[in-house]
């Protein structure tokens, strides 16, 4: 029989999988997105009695997420120096090999998004995720006002890197 | 501009997250979690265990001086459990309470004080054994002659003091190639 705690994760996991599973690929590329994904959730599990309702669940979710998303690219940026120094293009996935229209505008987009950096591509995630000011706010930890000043740079470099032409 | 983002965020949307084996993941971190509890439970063990044994074993218990080298080890080790647990990397407990920038804030702290325990506690640490094993030695070495006694007191103070000076110079090097560089990521991603 399934306790509690494990209803609860994979109640969690239903509602939350794919948002959790995009921000990884804001951060990590192929296997390695995968990998945070794997983490992520093993930090959630580990953690999910130790949420006090402070806050809402999403929210403290999130937190987990992005603070795991934070370490495990910094210690993917170490171990990429550490490899022969490949260019950044090789670990994408060729363009050429993309399988429909779609799958090539999300490669453009995660590696638009990939050239953010690290805060910027936080809120890049969360924006495209439709969350609130607020709670970009409140997961990233810089203030509402400075966080709308932030959307309007992404906004703009997101769309002038996708639509170059601004057509 | 935002009709291109309105699209942009379909397009994000869009991507759904791959099939995934979530019950194995769960039993594997069940039997994680049993293995951590029995992991932690040895090690919070080890300490009195150890205090124990040497009360018992060694023929210090009965001197003043003796019952205080015990104590010097016993603090030794407390003190470098409690400094390891500090220094840990991984745990997230307080995420409910950290955002992003707390949190990167709370990394770096940790990781600047495994330098520290390096620079300071490290030696504080061979002082305190050494202390504690030549005040052991007055006790236990007190039948044989003063030159063996000197020289056992210098010969094992020299070995404490060379083994925790490779330990540092190694792990230097070691925290330098691993952690400086982290250390300099994160700082990098606070806003001031």
């Amino acid at each position: 029989m399934k306790s509690t705690k494990e209803l609860r994760f994979e109640e969690l996991y239903a509602q939350h999988r794919d948002r959790i599973f995009r921000l990884c690929l804001g951060f990590a590329k192929g296997e390695a997105a995968q990998d945070l994904f794997q983490e992520i959730l093993i930090k959630i599990w580990k953690h999910l009695d130790s949420f006090r309702g402070e806050s809402e669940i999403s929210t403290w979710l999130y937190r987990i997420a992005y603070n795991t998303a934070i370490t495990f690219a910094t210690k993917e940026k170490k171990l990429e120096s550490k490899q022969m120094e490949l260019p950044e293009s090789l670990h994408l996935i060729d363009p050429e090999y993309a399988h429909s229209e779609l799958e090539l505008q999300l490669h453009q987009l995660y590696q638009a998004i990939g050239e953010l950096p690290e805060l910027d591509r936080i809120i890049a995630t969360l924006l495209l995720e439709n969350t609130s000011y607020r709670g970009i706010a409140e997961i990233s930890g810089i203030s509402e006002n400075y966080v709308a000043v932030k959307v309007n740079r992404i906004k703009a470099a997101l769309t002038q890197k996708l639509n170059p032409n601004g057509n | 501009m935002e009709t291109n983002f309105d699209n942009i965020q379909k397009l994000w949307q869009n991507q759904k997250a791959k099939e995934f084996d979530l019950p194995s993941l769960i039993s594997q971190m069940k039997r994680v979690e049993k293995k951590q509890k029995k992991e932690w439970i040895i090690v919070i063990s080890l300490t009195p265990i150890t205090v124990i044994f040497l009360s018992f074993v060694l023929p210090w218990r009965e001197s003043l001086l003796g019952t205080l080298s015990i104590i010097l080890v016993a603090l030794g080790m407390a003190w470098v459990i409690w400094l390891s647990a500090k220094s840990r990397l991984k745990s997230i407990d307080d995420s409910e309470r950290y955002s992003n920038q707390e949190f990167i804030q709370s990394q770096l702290k940790k990781l600047k004080l495994r330098y520290t325990i390096l620079r300071k506690h490290m030696i504080s640490y061979g002082l305190v054994i050494a202390l504690a094993i030549n005040i052991g030695y007055l006790v236990t070495l007190a039948p044989l002659s003063l030159p063996i006694r000197i020289a056992a007191h210098v010969g094992a103070t020299l070995f404490i003091f060379t083994v925790m000076w490779i330990t540092i110079r190694r792990k230097r090097k070691k925290y330098d190639q691993e952690l400086k560089p982290i250390i300099e990521d994160l700082e990098r991603l606070i806003e001031r």
